[in-house]
């Protein structure tokens, strides 16, 4: 065996120049790979991140059919009880009540129609950003606080400032229309263009007298400790949920948000299709080189089939040595790969027009890649599958020749 | 030089010597320019997709609102129609089709639940040719006049307020005085569309009830113009706006920023792409005219024995470089209005319906032919795979002719 790996090596540096070009070619598709990989996957995860972190968190318990059709009357009774429960789960960081309903948000000049929302000033920071990212005035600090809180968009909208009264008419709980004026004590600014545009927020205690809902609630929401273990943790809440009220259903954020979610499987599709035409090219490069490779060494292959050696040892010998080659370029595209990342993770990586289609996913102007263990070892394998299915035919050519025909050179 | 067109013969020749190497070689070359050409064709599909679907939604090529509208869309800012003289001074200036517009944000509510939305009234005669809305009503009826008292509401909309064609629903909003008021609508027709933000956004009503209703008189919010053609727009819009100084005046791009911010990182990612696929063609293209010329060196000795001169070697292999990828480019670009025809019909991604409506384009991805993409990535790869393969033109020049007939100069 070690003869033949030194042979191998050997072998591939009859021609220098072939082989260092091969291997800058595999080299050259890892180094793209990896460096598109770890923007993708740094990005998606941002996104994920800033979108569950603003305000959709990572589940909800609703009620059933609620996600669809936002029915004031499709309430969860009794929801402290639940969120209490829930609180105990070892991997829940912050679990939250909220309230929501449609109305008329008006002052003394403009009218807009936005989300009203309860929260609980206690426990909505463990869930969502909203609390920290309030630039004038401040966030609620009690259940008793007697005012509002919203996005900054709309406060310009509303051409209204901190301490202005604000009207809310919306329809209760009943069916009947009720009205709510109540001082700005907060303006936020998520960076989310449409919950900064459409969102205001009261304590929960006051939602429920307002809208006339007492000890109910729309949702739980909650973070975990870790997204990565979304599906038992998922499995954990929902027991708890299923014994407490057939009528819940546990939405982790890809229900939440299935825009999102697709958005970044179209993204990643996509992606791949690019992949695997440069992949498909370099492929090319790989098959030519060790085509040429074998055939050239047609007679001395039929030499050594002649002195005794079987055509397996020729087949394994083409393949160790296309295994070194592309590690090789494996090796190095690595290397490059790694350099550019981290040369991006210090910059930023960011294109023309970026800023305003990353907001989309509410992700700030610049993305700065890391090195990891996925967006490594996913190139790395791609090209290796790919290069070992370029060298079948190189190696099929050696495993068919026969010592005579390869003495000959190749003609039969 | 006459020698030339004999190169070129040997070029030919000596690139159909070794068959399946070409072959490799071309594989790898019309592979990397038919991905190219089909991702050009798909990404420029996606984004002028997107904005035709705006365009044609409400958006129209060109829009004039009263400054400051766009900030704050309110009745309070609206302008008066236009006169006679710049009407006409507006169709000297390119404007194929007006449509005046008022719209407002607004609150809906049926017995059941209420929903943000937008009101827009039109004259359902401008609108044909301009929106999408004078075909788009699939239940009851258009409004046929500007001033006919019924709504025609989306499908999505009819869903979310729980109520049905027939029934009344209160709109409430803010009149031209900033007073809140509220008047009850039958719905009378129901109109679909490729989103449902779309179809859950609008509430359309004619112009003359919505006037009337908000005490605008003969005001209104917006005028949106189509002009001979999209790509002028923002000339055109600049040239409008100096003849009514006292609007605002803009292009499609302006009012869309998202999609003319996707254009623009898709055209940045094309060509940071082809550079990527055109490098890895190169070094493909590179390395088997490496192999060609090693086994070539006692053919090079002769030649240069003969008399061909290092300058006429390097013409020579760059000429073998020339063909293959001009063939392989011919063929990419073969396959690649193979693909194209094939797409089409149209690239079906209805299977990503909620990202379609989370990034705002069409179910359905037309692939577009981009002349410019097109250029660029051929003759980027040309230019880039032939000097490219002076690198191996360089080494055949430097053999020693004395050594290769003796096979001696090998690497």
């Amino acid at each position: 065996m070690i003869v033949t790996l030194s042979m191998a090596w050997r072998n591939l540096w009859r021609h220098p120049r072939r082989t260092a070009l091969t291997a800058a070619a595999i080299a050259l598709a890892v180094m793209v790979l990896t460096f598109f990989f770890s923007v993708q996957v740094k990005s998606y995860d941002m996104a994920i991140n800033a979108s569950t972190g603003i305000f959709h968190g990572h589940f909800q318990i609703q009620r059933e059919g609620y996600l669809d059709d936002p029915e004031m009357r499709k309430i969860i009774p009794s929801v402290n009880q639940l969120r209490n429960e829930l609180k105990k789960l070892p991997q829940i960081l912050g679990a939250s009540v909220r309230a929501m309903g449609f109305g008329l948000v008006s002052s003394a000049d403009r009218s807009y129609g936005a989300q009203i929302v309860g929260v609980e000033p206690e426990f909505e920071g463990s869930v969502s950003n909203i609390p920290g990212v309030v630039i004038a005035g401040s966030y609620f600090s009690s259940n008793e606080d007697v005012g509002i809180v919203l996005g900054e968009v709309l406060a310009r909208n509303l051409r209204v400032k901190l301490g202005d009264e604000l009207t809310l008419m919306a329809q209760g709980y009943d069916g009947g229309s009720v009205a709510l004026a109540l001082p700005i004590l907060g303006i936020f600014q998520s960076g989310s263009a449409d919950i900064d545009r459409g969102l205001v927020q009261i304590p929960l205690g006051l939602f429920q007298e307002f809208f006339g809902m007492p000890e109910a609630g729309h949702a739980v929401v909650l973070r975990v400790l870790d997204r990565s273990k979304l599906e038992e943790v998922g499995a954990a809440i929902n027991k708890i949920v299923e014994s407490n009220n057939r009528q819940l259903v546990t939405l982790d954020w890809m229900k939440l948000m299935p825009g999102l979610n697709e958005s970044i499987e179209l993204d990643m599709s996509a992606g791949w299709f690019f992949y695997i035409a440069l992949v498909g090219i370099v492929s090319f490069t790989i098959l030519n080189t060790f085509l040429m490779a074998v055939l050239e060494r047609t007679k001395e292959f039929g030499i050594i089939l002649a002195v005794g050696a079987r055509s397996g040892l020729l087949t394994r010998l083409v393949l160790i040595e296309g295994f070194f080659l592309t590690i090789l370029g494996l090796i190095f595209g690595a290397l490059l790969g790694a350099l550019v990342v981290g040369y991006f993770g210090e910059i930023g990586f960011t294109a023309p027009g970026a800023e305003e289609v990353l907001k989309k996913w509410n992700l700030p102007g610049r993305i700065y890649p890391e090195v990891s263990v996925a967006s490594f070892s996913s190139p790395m394998i791609t090209v290796l599958i790919a290069s070992f299915i370029a060298l079948a035919y190189p190696a099929y050519r050696v495993l068919k020749l026969d010592a005579l025909t390869g003495l000959r050179g190749g003609q039969r | 030089m006459k020698s030339i067109g004999v190169l070129l013969v040997l070029a030919v020749r000596s690139l159909s010597r070794n068959k399946i190497r070409t072959l490799i070689t071309l594989a790898a070359i019309s592979l990397g320019v038919m991905s190219a050409v089909l991702l050009s064709a798909f990404a420029k599909g996606l984004s002028y997709g997107m904005a035709e679907n705006a365009i044609k939604t409400l958006t129209g090529h060109i829009q004039i609102h009263a400054h400051g509208y766009l900030d704050d869309p309110s009745a309070e800012l609206s302008f008066s129609e236009l006169n006679q003289k710049d009407l006409s001074a507006l169709k000297s200036g390119g404007v194929e089709k007006i449509a005046f517009r008022i719209r407002i944000p607004a609150v809906a509510t049926s017995e059941r639940e209420s929903a943000g939305v937008t009101i827009v009234g039109i004259d359902p005669q401008q609108e044909s040719g301009m929106s999408f809305i004078s075909d788009a009503v699939r239940q009851g009826e258009m409004i046929r006049n500007p001033a006919e008292p019924g709504v025609v509401v989306g499908k999505d909309l009819l869903r979310v307020l729980k109520t049905e064609i027939g029934r009344r629903i209160v709109i409430i909003t803010q009149d031209a005085t900033n007073k809140i008021v509220d008047r009850g609508f039958r719905i009378v027709g129901v109109f679909e569309s490729e989103l449902k933000s779309t179809e859950k956004g609008f509430i359309f009503m004619g112009i003359a009830t919505a006037q009337e209703w908000l005490g605008l008189k003969d005001k209104v919010s917006e005028a949106v113009i189509r002009i001979e053609s999209v790509k002028d727009s923002r000339p055109a819009a600049k040239k409008l706006g100096e003849i009514l100084p006292q609007l605002d005046v803009r292009p499609w791009q302006d009012i869309e920023p998202l999609i003319t911010s996707l254009t623009q990182v898709h055209d940045g990612f094309l060509v940071i792409w082809f550079l990527i696929v055109i490098v890895a063609i190169s070094f493909g293209v590179i390395n088997a005219q490496l192999m060609s010329i090693f086994e070539r060196t006692r053919e090079f000795g002769v030649l240069m024995a003969l008399g061909l001169k290092p300058k006429q070697l390097i013409v020579l292999v760059g000429m073998e470089a020339a063909v293959i990828l001009i063939v392989g480019t011919v063929l990419g670009d073969m396959l690649g209005a193979l693909g194209y025809a094939y797409l089409n019909r149209g690239l079906d991604l209805s299977g990503f319906a909620s990202a379609s409506e989370h990034l705002g384009f069409a179910r359905i991805v037309y692939p577009h032919f981009s002349l410019f993409d097109w250029t660029l990535c051929n003759v980027l790869l040309l230019v880039i795979g032939i000097l490219g393969s002076l690198y191996p033109a360089y080494l055949a020049s430097r053999l020693n002719p004395v050594e290769a007939i003796s096979g001696r100069g090998k690497e």
